[in-house]
């Protein structure tokens, strides 16, 4: 038990420590286990470690013993932009500020007699990292940095009816904080219309929790095949508790900055609701050699869920906004394989992830794009009875050119909106070391 | 055998996928802007006939970095035409009025007088809009004669080869903006006068002679019409309210006009500034010395009807005109509305009317900034492609935008906190619109 205790207690700590932010489709992570995304993320129905707690709960029944899983991918995207029409205009581009985030993991799983297994989960399901040099980007009045950080907590049951069935069922809580900063600009007086910051505006939130359940199934109709899908329902977050401030920016003109720190809005608070979309997922996967699992999942994120952004100010109801966004449905198609050799594993797999972004959602906040990805990975086993695991994967995603537009109001006429060619592609590394009991 | 193409096949796949991520990692190239296609016309040369709008006039004078920023130079740049213009040196003819502290706020006119730097160019310039050109100027030269107090900026554009529609048609353009009428109703009201140069069917009558002769001239050539604007929405007109702000309560206090206390709806106009720094216009009771303000600095409110009334005129005639010639109609009187009430919004800036805040309009309440140029010659490009299924595409308006049309310099304590100082304005409104 001492020996147990001991990467639990860090496993914890590291998944407190490290939630973070990073970007997948929408804001959502789908880098939940190192296993499952050598092959792409296509693991519901194959998943063979404890992070089937997020892959497919239902699964917990087909594993052994106790198992923990501890891990986290390194996640860095490039994004980069080329302006067009009138706002902010061709022939320039800009590149958004590199970063990298790790997102962390943590499962653990226990058999329990009679077909029962329970398991709990720590992860960073969604999350948000966008950055542009509020010196160089004509854009800082819509966004300058977010940072959107999630923590999700999970416990889950899962039954097995037969050797053929098992179901599972689940809660979830996730914690979520948000930091949002824009400029504030004005044209320059007396001059030809170009703009002068006048404040840096930032809103920063605490952690505030939501809830949410899960659901699984996962059905064996003989030794080759399995079939295993899982629903996660939406969970819609309450920030009543962000604070805003509006930090002058000094122009250099003594007689402006005086008149503007009479008008610009006091620090105050701020609410707004960040919604997560409900998934769900259905995948299959095929043993045509014992050596050897094919699976292909397809899944579906309910993005209508992220219809807007409202910001409702405690002082200055005057300032209060709502950003739409209006997202659909995004969908996923992944397929994997997994070649088990006696020394190691070596798994690979491609997927393509259609973004649920609308072009006028496309923004320097979150420039969304259909993205295809493909992976490659390596498993170990290690020590007496290879209790010990260690699973490595690489994913390059690459995001397909996406023209958007941004406005910061309704009122906004269309042909002076923020527009331009959105470019990513992201980098992504992982690694979980797993034990078992 | 099979393992060697097996082999090199791994190989290629490996040094295309590393490219291809290489390739990803990189910055996205900028995109240029569209080629421009004329659609029904055609862009290989353009010409621009106007006023002082078109000529890129400024704060009170003409210099040669604001004719680079004036809407047919936008354009022209857009559809990849020659453009040419009278250009004018630093700091501008007359020299341009700079903003020496918002405290106040003080506007002074520039002391170094520009000159024209290439006279000498053997061909009409593609820019021939002129400063205070009336719609009568068009086809007749009598006014740009020594004497007639504006030969100075009519020999440095004209340079006596002729009417500017002669030399338009001399230059053999493709396509020409046509934008006047503002100076028949911007002259009168700058002097307080309700009474437009030519009523709206004189107006009407000598648009149809006009725009006949020039298509005489250029049969083939096609054209955009601008309306005009009201100018009882500018700066110069609405900066000053007709009343003091009564510290007290609140209430408000009326300036006095040639007729007595001013109403509401009257205009006090940007050139009354020193006459109010100076207490006159503004009651005993509020520490002036009562005596009226002198009418040529005030609109009153049945005067301004009338000058509405003209331009509501004139546009009716400019949009019959391009209906029947199947001319671009570019609503320069809409945007200046919209400007005046709602706002423009670009991006999340509300750009408007307002005098030095609102970003439109240039430090002498009348005339557009580099910016103002972008949004007009954008309102042109729309107009144009949806006219003749043209596809130009909009001028960036960041690039558009300037931070200086005048110097911003921290205050130096300067000015009175009720009234702007502006000195050097009426001189420059008197060089622009004399009196006939």
């Amino acid at each position: 038990m001492g020996r147990l205790r001991t990467p639990l207690v860090a496993a914890v700590l590291a998944a407190i420590l490290l939630a973070t932010n990073a970007q997948a489709a929408g804001y959502s992570i789908y880098e939940q286990g190192a296993a499952v995304l050598g092959m792409a993320g296509a693991g519901t129905a194959s998943v063979h470690d404890a992070s089937a707690v997020y892959f497919n709960p239902a699964m917990m029944t087909r594993l052994e013993g106790t198992q923990v899983y501890l891990g986290g991918s390194a996640l860095q995207p490039i994004t980069s932009l080329a302006g067009e029409g009138a706002n902010p205009g061709f022939g320039a581009s800009y590149e958004m500020v590199r970063q990298t985030f790790y997102p962390p993991t943590f499962y653990a799983t226990h058999r329990l007699p009679r077909g029962l297994a329970i398991g709990v989960g720590l992860n960073a399901p969604f999350g948000l990292g966008t950055e542009w040099d509020p010196a160089t980007f004509p854009g800082s009045y819509l966004s300058t940095k977010v940072d959107l950080q999630t923590l999700n907590a999970s416990a889950c049951l899962a039954y097995a009816l037969n050797e053929q069935w098992s179901l599972a069922g689940g809660a979830d809580v996730l914690w979520a904080k948000a930091k949002l900063q824009n400029r504030e600009l004005i044209p320059v007086p007396g001059g030809g219309g170009a703009l002068v910051p006048i404040a840096d505006v930032s809103l920063t939130s605490g952690w505030k929790p939501g809830p949410g359940w899960n659901a699984a199934l996962v059905f064996t109709p003989n030794a080759q095949w399995k079939v295993g899908a899982y629903y996660r329902s939406k969970i819609v977050v309450h920030i009543d508790d962000a604070d805003v401030s509006f930090a002058q920016i000094p122009t250099g003109d003594p007689v402006l900055d005086a008149l503007l720190a009479g008008e610009l809005p006091p620090a105050q608070g701020v609410s707004t609701v960040l919604r997560f979309p409900a998934m769900w997922s259905v995948g299959a996967a095929f043993q045509p050699r014992p050596a050897w699992t094919v699976e292909t999942d397809f899944q579906l994120h309910e993005w209508k869920v992220f219809s807007d952004l409202p910001l409702t100010f405690s002082e200055t109801p005057a300032i209060n906004t709502t950003r739409i966004e209006n997202y659909g449905t995004g969908w996923q198609i992944r397929a994997g394989a997994e070649h088990r050799l006696p020394a190691f594993t070596y798994r690979f797999g491609y997927y393509f992830d259609h973004s649920p972004a609308p072009t006028e959602a496309v923004t320097p906040l979150l420039p969304d794009a259909d993205r295809h990805g493909v992976s490659a990975g390596l498993g170990f086993g290690l020590g007496k009875d290879k209790r010990w695991t260690v699973d490595a994967y690489e994913l390059v995603l690459f995001a397909v050119n996406r023209f958007g537009v941004a406005a910061a109001s309704p009122a906004e006429p269309v042909e002076y909106r923020f527009q331009g060619k959105y470019k990513t592609f992201v980098n992504i590394a992982g690694i979980n070391l797993g034990y078992r009991w | 055998m099979n393992r060697m193409i097996r082999r090199y096949a791994a190989v290629t796949l490996a040094a295309l996928f590393v490219a291809g991520t290489i390739g990803s990692c990189s910055k996205i190239k900028p995109i240029s802007a569209p080629v421009a296609g004329g659609g029904s016309a055609s862009f290989s040369l353009y010409a621009a006939m106007g006023t002082s709008i078109g000529a890129g006039y400024q704060s009170g004078g003409l210099v040669y970095r604001h004719q680079l920023h004036a809407y047919p130079a936008l354009f022209a740049r857009q559809v990849g035409s020659t453009f040419t213009y009278p250009a004018i040196s630093d700091s501008g003819l007359p020299p341009l009025l700079r903003l020496i502290s918002l405290a106040g706020p003080v506007i002074l006119p520039g002391t170094h007088r520009g000159a024209p730097t290439n006279l000498a160019l053997p061909t009409p310039y593609t820019n021939m809009s002129v400063p205070g050109a009336l719609l009568f100027d068009v086809m007749d030269s009598t006014l740009y004669a020594p004497g007639s107090g504006r030969d100075t900026i009519f020999s440095i554009i004209a340079r006596r080869q002729g009417t500017i529609l002669q030399q338009i048609v001399r230059l053999r353009p493709t396509f020409v903006s046509f934008e006047f009428g503002a100076n028949e109703v911007l002259g009168p009201a700058t002097r307080g006068s309700g009474t437009p140069l030519f009523s709206a069917a004189q107006f009407a009558g000598l648009l149809h002679v006009t725009l006949d002769s020039l298509q005489a001239g250029l049969p083939s050539t096609k054209l955009a019409l601008f309306t005009v604007p009201d100018v009882t929405t500018i700066p110069f007109v609405t900066t000053i309210k007709p009343y003091l702000v009564n510290p007290a309560d609140g209430s408000h206090i009326p300036l006095i006009g040639p007729g007595g206390a001013l109403t509401e709806s009257d205009f006090v106009l940007l050139t009354a500034a020193p006459y109010l720094a100076a207490g006159i216009g503004v009651p005993v009771a509020a520490g002036g010395t009562g005596n009226p303000l002198p009418s040529g600095v005030v609109l009153l409110a049945s005067d301004a009807s009338s000058i509405r009334s003209a331009v509501d005129g004139y546009n009716a005639a400019i949009a019959a005109e391009a209906a029947g010639r199947g001319a671009a109609l570019v609503d320069l009187h809409g945007l200046l509305i919209t400007a005046a009430t709602t706002g423009l919004r670009i991006g999340a800036t509300s750009y408007s009317s307002a005098f030095l805040t609102g970003g439109l309009f240039s430090l002498d309440g009348i005339h557009p900034t580099d910016l103002g140029h972008g949004i007009i010659a954008n309102a042109m490009i729309d107009a144009v492609n949806a006219q003749f299924g043209a596809s130009v595409p909009h001028v960036s308006l960041s690039d558009a935008a300037t931070a200086t049309a005048s110097r911003l310099r921290p205050a130096r304590g300067e000015g009175d906190a009720r009234w702007p100082r502006i000195e050097g304005l009426a001189e420059a409104l008197r060089a622009l619109y004399p009196r006939r």
